[in-house]
């Protein structure tokens, strides 16, 4: 029997109101009670969106979170196409990745080309360890370019690997992203059992990759971060004065380091939002 | 029996001056000749149904008015189109500038108040070119709704939305005639259960189309749809959802036809693309048949679109390198001609089973 108007008009208010309401109680079930996890966050971390094409008329800020993954101990390299470091075969197989077929065989890498991401529980680490390392490491190659660089005075490429080492030290230090993915799991309370602390390690969902790397004369599975499940923050409208100077028109424009810092929450859904937003003033 | 809906009007009242016309041509040949009683009986209910349909469902009045009436079939698709981009961007200009309570209010009320405008321009507009106008910005508000609502919050992405977008877009479709907005629901729908396809592998949702089999499941269902549930008042909605479920498996065999790594299936890719040309000539040629024998022309159509880029795209991979053009093109306009024939031998064929039918 055809629905006449006023059934139509019922069946769809009832659908548009139960929709919203059910996001609606799922975004204040995420806020609900003490955060999961709350960073503070810099522009380091948070990069402002850029102004051009259909986003030249967007009048919302969204602030993309910027991680980073750490690299492989004997990794120089500047790219990570050697996979996450601790996203190793055993890794993979825990986050759901069949890895029992061979990578030498034909039909095995066939098999392992055709993987697709997969979701799982990210743990985000901010200005610890990793960090460190990172620190660590760049400090460690400035140091090797200098005494190069004073073991041959006057050779014009060593020369150019010190400044290059000692702008790069200079990057860690001050403007890269100190956000670093470090773990992965498929169960969040377990990771949150690892990582207890709440102001440096929030775990949130998002996309990990397999693929085959040859490493020497072998073919290895390695995996890779793809990217998180909400990668932004939007910015409400009370704090959109603090990011009104600073949006980015070209990548010279880029205003100057630790021009804000953002406290951002994680929920129960580990779902995250803004809380506070202080202009650093440098 | 007592007409529902505009399509229906329209077809009879088409039937009714076709039989006139046949009606005027058997009375000159002298082969039927009526009474003057029966004449003006005849003439009047022709009349009364004639001005009763033309104002409650607006119907084409003559062939002209059907040549119009297409135009404005266009300029109301397009303006639907224009008219909801205009409502995203609109709301995409200012909504930074709004508290979080105002945006999900102005959101929600956009929803709201859009739905029940369309019902009203429905009824006032019998026929159904601003309705269907309003429809389309209803269904682009509701869009933008949950859309934005997952930015302002920062929810995580989930292909559920698809669910309540779909049934959004088919309700306004069924209540208002509207074929355009049964397209948007049945995309919802191949959205929809083709990630769900995809997720059964473990894949993350939103890369369900780089597997062209997770499109499957929902072509078959979409094909489905008009056999178990009955479209006499809505004429034109079957021959939708059966061309959505043949371009739901068909694009995706051209893809694995041509691509044989984004099977699911693990063997050589070469042996994959073999087996879907096969699939592709077997099943298009099995949508002719098949549209002949049901009197489907939507799925006749289909089926000799894609054997056709099927055949070219073969005839390209083996001769294009190989063959002087002019040879290429003979070959193509030697096969159009086969093909031609083919289909005038099946057209003969319909003839009796259409007959008999």
């Amino acid at each position: 029997m055809p629905w006449g108007r006023r059934e139509v008009l019922w069946a769809g208010l009832a659908l548009l109101v139960a929709t919203n309401g059910i996001v609606l109680a799922g975004a204040l079930y995420n806020r609900a009670g003490q955060p999961e996890a709350v960073l503070r966050l810099s522009q380091r971390e948070l990069d402002l969106p850029w102004r051009w094409g259909f986003e030249r008329e967007n009048s919302g800020i969204s602030l993309e979170m910027r991680w980073r993954i750490p690299r492989f101990a004997t990794s120089d390299e500047t790219g990570y196409e050697q996979g996450v470091s601790w996203l190793d075969k055993a890794k993979l197989h825990e986050l759901g990745f069949d890895v029992s077929r061979s990578f030498a065989t034909v039909s095995g890498k066939r098999y392992y080309a055709k993987q697709l991401p997969r979701e799982v529980f990210m743990v985000l680490e901010f200005d610890a360890a990793a960090y460190r390392a990172a620190v660590q490491r760049a400090e460690a190659r400035e140091k090797r370019a200098a005494e190069r660089a004073a073991a041959n005075p006057g050779v014009v490429e060593l020369k150019r690997a010190l400044d290059s080492a000692n702008r790069d030290l200079e990057s860690e230090r001050q403007r890269v992203s100190r956000l670093f993915a470090v773990d992965a799991g498929r169960d969040p309370a377990v990771l949150r059992e690892k990582y207890p602390d709440r102001s440096h390690y929030a775990i949130v969902p998002g996309l990990v990759r397999l693929a085959i790397y040859r490493r020497g004369m072998d073919d290895v599975p390695v995996g890779y971060v793809e990217n998180l499940s909400v990668a932004s923050v939007n910015v409400p409208a009370r704090y959109r004065a603090a990011f009104a100077s600073a949006y980015k028109e070209t990548e010279e424009a880029r205003p100057g380091v630790g021009n804000f810092e953002v406290t951002v929450a994680f929920g129960r859904r580990l779902e995250p939002w803004v809380v506070d937003v202080q202009r650093s003033g440098k | 029996m007592g007409v529902l809906s505009r399509a229906e009007a329209q077809q009879r009242a088409d039937a009714i001056r076709n039989f006139q016309r046949e009606l005027s041509v058997l009375e000159r040949d002298g082969v039927l000749v009526l009474g003057d009683e029966q004449h003006r009986s005849l003439s009047e209910h022709h009349a009364r149904l004639l001005a009763e349909y033309g104002r409650l469902y607006d119907i084409d009045g003559d062939a002209r008015a059907k040549q119009l009436s297409l135009g404005m079939r266009v300029a109301s698709f397009f303006g639907a189109l224009a008219l909801a981009a205009s409502v995203f961007f609109l709301f995409y200009q200012f909504w930074g500038r709004f508290p979080t309570a105002v945006q999900v209010a102005l959101l929600i009320a956009a929803s709201l108040a859009s739905f029940c405008g369309t019902l009203w321009v429905q009824k006032l507009d019998a026929s159904g070119y601003f309705a269907k106008l309003a429809a389309m910005v209803a269904f682009a508000c509701f869009v933008l709704n949950i859309a934005m609502l997952g930015e302002i919050f920062n929810i995580t992405p989930s292909d559920k939305a698809f669910v309540p977008w779909a049934a959004f877009a088919l309700l306004l479709a069924y209540a208002c005639d509207l074929r355009l907005l049964l397209a948007m629901g049945i995309l919802c729908l191949i959205a929809f259960i083709s990630s769900r396809a995809g997720t059964v592998s473990g894949m993350y949702w939103i890369h369900f189309g780089e597997r062209p089999e997770n499109f499957f499941p929902a072509a078959l269902a979409l094909f489905l749809v008009p056999q178990f549930v009955p479209h006499h008042r809505f004429p034109d909605f079957a021959p939708i959802y059966r061309v959505f479920a043949l371009l739901a498996f068909f694009l995706p065999v051209l893809v694995l036809a041509n691509w044989g790594e984004l099977s699911y299936l693990d063997r050589e890719p070469s042996l994959v693309k073999g087996f879907y040309q096969l699939v592709g000539f077997a099943a298009s040629a099995g949508a002719v048949w098949l549209g002949v024998r049901r009197g489907w022309p939507h799925v006749v159509n289909t089926g000799v679109v894609f054997f056709v880029i099927f055949l070219y795209t073969k005839f390209y991979d083996w001769w294009w390198e190989i063959m002087p053009k002019y040879l290429f093109f003979l070959v193509l306009a030697l096969v159009a001609v086969l093909i031609l024939f083919v289909l005038r031998r099946l057209r003969g064929l319909a003839k009796p089973v259409a007959e008999a039918a």
